[in-house]
């Protein structure tokens, strides 16, 4: 049986040095000289494979079983689930499913550029993220992002940032299953410490997102879509990442806090909408009918007992002026049409950023209260 | 859905993978030789002489390491072990510093080229990932500070999160 040497140089620094070597030639390929990443990890394999002959004295033989045996756990446990999961992906935008998800999602929400921001950024990028990620929320979510008129860069950023906390459920948990592969520790204890601290973490992106749309006032303004959002998010990750398994928490947190933010919406909207970002909290065309709306939205916070009413008088003046932003932003006629066809078309979402433009034309220059 | 379309799906779906899939034998291969050799032991030995302040370095590590290879996979992969038997060493209760690796990873996504590149695809910013990496900079850290708070009050006030 082959024993592990812990200081084969006699230095512990040196050995730290050289143990390090594998891991910073590996980044320096993919980071510096940008190699493809199996090119990349495929000479890395060769170096730490020489290292661990010559300096650590593994045997060859049983080196060669060792890296076969990571090579198989690599295609079983990781290759095997994310291909499939790209697959029920791409089934997805072929079938034109995902595009109706998208299109049924922005109709439910407001023009408010916050309340699109967490339904999209938030929500919509953590279920991409848990079934695919790769950088594919930030492809599907910044085109929207932009038509609905945030700066491409900061578009790019929001859809970014809000890729944070999902990522160790990427890919149906990926990260996860690699991390229990090599440590040995068991999978659902692994996902369930993992899943607590993400819950902890999910708490602070939703405000940042908020301020980053629409500035201090702004996020303020819209607070209970940033606790919506991230309870919501939690409320579905938490129990599925701790009872579950690393495969799903990203899917059912996104699904809950779909839910919990459409019945939010259904009880509450941002006292004035945020048509257009970039900071600029713009005054309201006509004056508030009510208090403003942080006064306002906390008085609905402390008087529970008034919830029912003012959530009813909330719901008739959110129609009305519903009916009125019909009129004037012409909702595209595939919206209303119960016959529309699907789009067969593949997409990363791009095809359709000029249809949801078109819809929220005249959007930037008008301030509605809804 | 007819066969067509399935067929269509399908080697849609190899062209967009088959690196990926390649990556996902290499690198665990890589990580088993790496720890099977007693590389990743030798790393957390010399890790350990930080003592308890390792708990701050376990999340940059996770973040270094997906900042520049793009996937929180192959982190986990590579640095999984070690972490583990740094905690094993210096009586982190075990699964925290593998978790705070892998959170980690999570944050350095933003700023990860090989990630940027993707997602900078559907936009005007293709081919301009560096200006997009340099925007995402600053919140990236500060949401890195906040994991680093969450770490350290975990290990101190609820480690029983992070119990067998």
């Amino acid at each position: 049986m082959f024993q592990q040497i812990l200081d084969p140089t006699g230095n512990l620094f040196i050995t730290w040095l050289v143990a390090l070597v594998p891991v910073v030639a590996l980044l320096f390929m993919l980071a510096v000289l940008r190699l493809s990443a199996w090119i990349a990890t495929l000479i890395g394999s060769i170096i730490t494979f020489a290292l661990g002959y010559y300096v650590w004295q593994m045997p060859l033989d049983q080196g060669e079983l060792a890296y076969l045996y990571g090579s198989a756990t690599g295609v079983w446990n990781v290759d095997w689930i994310t291909f499939w999961g790209v697959m029920l992906f791409n089934t997805l935008v072929m079938t034109g499913a995902f595009d109706k998800l998208r299109r049924w999602l922005i109709s439910q929400g407001t023009q408010d550029v916050r309340v699109q921001t967490i339904l999209f950024a938030w929500a919509f990028g953590a279920l991409l993220e848990g079934l695919v990620g790769f950088g594919y929320p930030w492809a599907f979510v910044a085109p929207i992002l932009i038509a609905i008129g945030i700066p491409d860069l900061d578009a790019i950023r929001v859809a970014a940032i809000a890729n944070n906390a999902p990522v160790s459920y990427g890919a149906l948990g990926a990260p996860i299953i690699a991390l229990a592969a090599v440590t040995g520790y068991p999978l659902l204890a692994l996902s369930g410490s993992i899943s607590k601290i993400v819950a902890i973490l999910a708490l602070l992106p939703p405000w940042i997102l908020l301020y980053l749309v629409s500035g201090k006032r702004g996020m303020w303004g819209a607070w209970p879509l940033a606790v919506v959002g991230s309870l919501g998010y939690i409320a579905g990750q938490l129990p599925v990442g701790t009872f579950l398994g690393p495969y799903l928490p990203d899917v059912v947190g996104a699904i809950v806090c779909f839910i919990c933010i459409l019945i939010l919406l259904k009880l509450w909207r941002p006292g004035r909408c945020l048509a257009m970002a970039a900071r600029r909290f713009q005054a309201a065309q006509r004056p508030l009918r009510t208090a403003s709306p942080a006064a306002r939205s906390c008085r609905r916070g402390f008087q529970s007992s008034c919830w029912s009413l003012w959530s009813w008088r909330g719901q008739v003046h959110g129609r009305r002026s519903l009916a009125s932003l019909r009129r004037i932003f012409r909702f595209p006629p595939r919206l209303r049409s119960r016959k529309a066809r699907p789009s067969r078309r593949y997409s990363t979402g791009h095809h359709s950023s000029a249809e949801v433009r078109s819809w929220f034309r005249g959007s930037s220059s008008r301030c509605c209260c809804a | 859905m007819n066969g067509s379309q399935l067929a269509e799906i399908w080697k849609k779906t190899w062209s967009q993978m088959w690196g990926a899939l390649l990556v996902g034998v290499f690198i665990f291969g890589l990580a088993y030789v790496y720890n099977f050799s007693g590389m990743a032991a030798s790393l957390a030995k010399a890790f350990s002489t930080l003592g308890v302040a390792f708990i701050v370095v376990a999340p940059i590590l996770g973040f270094i390491g997906v900042a520049l290879s793009g996937s929180n996979t192959s982190t986990n992969a590579m640095f999984g072990k070690f972490q583990a038997l740094v905690g094993q060493i210096l009586g982190f209760p075990p699964l925290l510093l593998p978790t705070l690796n892998s959170v980690g990873a999570e944050i350095g996504k933003p700023v990860a080229p090989q990630t940027a590149s993707v997602g900078v695809s559907t936009t005007k910013f293709v081919r301009n990932e560096g200006a997009v990496i340099r925007h995402n900079f600053g919140w990236t850290l500060a949401l890195l500070l906040y994991l680093m708070v969450i770490g350290v009050a975990c290990y101190l006030f609820f480690p029983e999160i992070a119990a067998h």
